[in-house]
């Protein structure tokens, strides 16, 4: 299958799943909300330029608001997500291995902790913004820390999942 | 000039993001202003569509529960039915028919509809539920929405053939409801944490509560019709800072597995607000 065609039912399904099934399961505790959809920008190839990544983000966002009903939320968090994957490439990807780098972000290119730590951050960085903008119009800062705390352990743990399933660990012989 | 366009390409990326950014908050604080996203509808008309299809699959999910409450409606409609009421034979000429409800010299202030939830959360902080009906079925913003066992929300906005109703699960709800007993008054909210815990308001501390009181809409509200069930007390304690009660209530409605809803179109209510705008000028 071409790129493009990959990347665009890749979009369909993470929104799907993110609309349909997370926003949908009974609430685990009014803490935790699942997210899983901003895996999409993650999983961006790091090729991608970065006025792309920011309209892409933007797309995704407001598409998953269309169906949550808040306009703007999601796209304001995503967009965060997006700018600010490039900078934390560059920092964490050494500059020599970054050229040789195809593909996109993940274990085998960045190397197990490095990824997790990628990941977590832009993780606790989507989480924090949209549950701000959620806090900024009412709520105590208590249930703002705890919402972005758990929310954030239950999403990864999901991304975690969703890695070992999707794109597993090929074994690397060393010497 | 030159210098202003380098500057530009060299901040571009900054600056899309701003711009995006601008555009996404603003989007949303003029919906949460207004809870009217007009350019929104045809978005709004397209998702419809999907969780249509979607809760096609789900609502077999909740069958049980949803027959259960229509044939306990059922129940109660027939028996208002005229024919469960027989006519004692007292040799008097009976003036009246017999009908519980003589409608021949009444008005009609509530229009009653059905309507089918195609989709519905209970997870977030503001929580809305769409429902398949819209403009072209005569649905209007400001209408009550009501399911068999207890109120539910209120219409915020249609498209031509769904409508969106802000849930009593919305951290901006609020309806005025009364004690069944005593009748007193006070206004219905949600704190967005328990789904299953709405909290009452404005009840003075001279009230005499029980657990498992009945909260019913009261005559104060616009939108619902007078009487009908919210949902009952689970807790309540005097209010350290006020002269009110803090009261938990369990709403009657079941958020989780709604189906089947009436919208009650008050048909009086433009000419009441007309007549209290006026009032206040």
């Amino acid at each position: 299958m071409s790129d493009p065609l990959k990347y665009f039912f890749r979009f369909i399904l993470f929104l799907f799943v993110q609309a349909m099934v997370l926003n949908h399961i009974p609430p685990l505790h009014r803490f935790v909300t699942p997210y899983l959809y901003f895996l999409f920008l993650i999983w961006m190839p790091f090729s991608t330029g970065r006025v792309a990544l920011l309209i892409t983000g933007f797309l995704l966002g407001i598409t998953l608001d269309v169906f949550t009903k808040t306009p703007g939320l999601h796209a304001s968090a995503t967009l965060l997500v997006a700018y600010l994957r490039p900078f934390l490439i560059n920092l964490m990807v050494p500059k020599d291995t970054r050229e040789l780098a195809v593909g996109s972000p993940s274990i085998q290119t960045m190397g197990t902790a490095s990824y997790i730590l990628f990941i977590s951050l832009l993780t606790l960085f989507h989480h924090g913004w949209l549950v701000f903008l959620e806090w900024m119009t009412f709520g105590s800062f208590l249930f703002f820390l705890g919402k972005v705390f758990f929310s954030a352990i239950i999403s990864l743990l999901l991304i975690l999942i969703t890695e070992l399933i999707f794109r597993p660990v090929r074994k690397i012989k060393r010497r | 000039m030159r210098n202003i366009f380098l500057l530009i390409r060299r901040f571009s990326v900054l600056l899309l993001f701003l711009g995006l950014q601008i555009l996404a908050i603003s989007m949303l604080v003029n919906y949460s202003k207004s809870h009217r996203a007009r350019y929104f509808e045809l978005a709004y008309e397209a998702t419809g569509k999907i969780n249509k299809q979607y809760t096609s699959v789900t609502r077999y999910f909740s069958l049980g529960v949803n027959n259960r409450n229509l044939a306990a409606e059922n129940e109660r409609l027939n028996n208002l039915l005229s024919v469960n009421f027989a006519q004692i034979d007292t040799g008097v000429v009976a003036e009246k028919l017999p009908l519980i409800i003589d409608t021949s010299n009444l008005t009609r202030k509530y229009l009653w509809r059905m309507a089918r939830v195609i989709n519905n959360s209970v997870s977030a902080q503001n929580n809305y539920i769409t429902l398949e009906r819209g403009k072209l079925q005569g649905i209007k913003p400001d209408m009550a929405v009501v399911s068999p066992v207890g109120i539910v929300g209120i219409v915020t906005d249609v498209s031509d053939n769904m409508s969106i109703v802000m849930s009593l699960l919305h951290r901006k709800s609020n309806t005025s409801v009364a004690h069944a007993k005593t009748g007193i008054t006070g206004i219905l909210e949600w704190n967005g944490y328990n789904p299953e815990r709405l909290q009452l308001k404005g009840i003075p501390k001279s009230t005499q509560l029980q657990k498992g009181d009945t909260i019913v809409t009261s005559n104060l509200s616009l939108n619902f019709p007078a009487g009908m069930v919210v949902g009952t007390i689970v807790s309540f304690e005097p209010d350290d800072e006020g002269n009110n009660y803090k009261i938990n209530i369990r709403p009657g409605a079941n958020f989780f597995s709604l189906e089947y809803v009436y919208i009650i179109e008050n048909l009086f209510l433009k000419e009441q607000r007309e007549l209290e705008q006026r009032v206040k000028k």
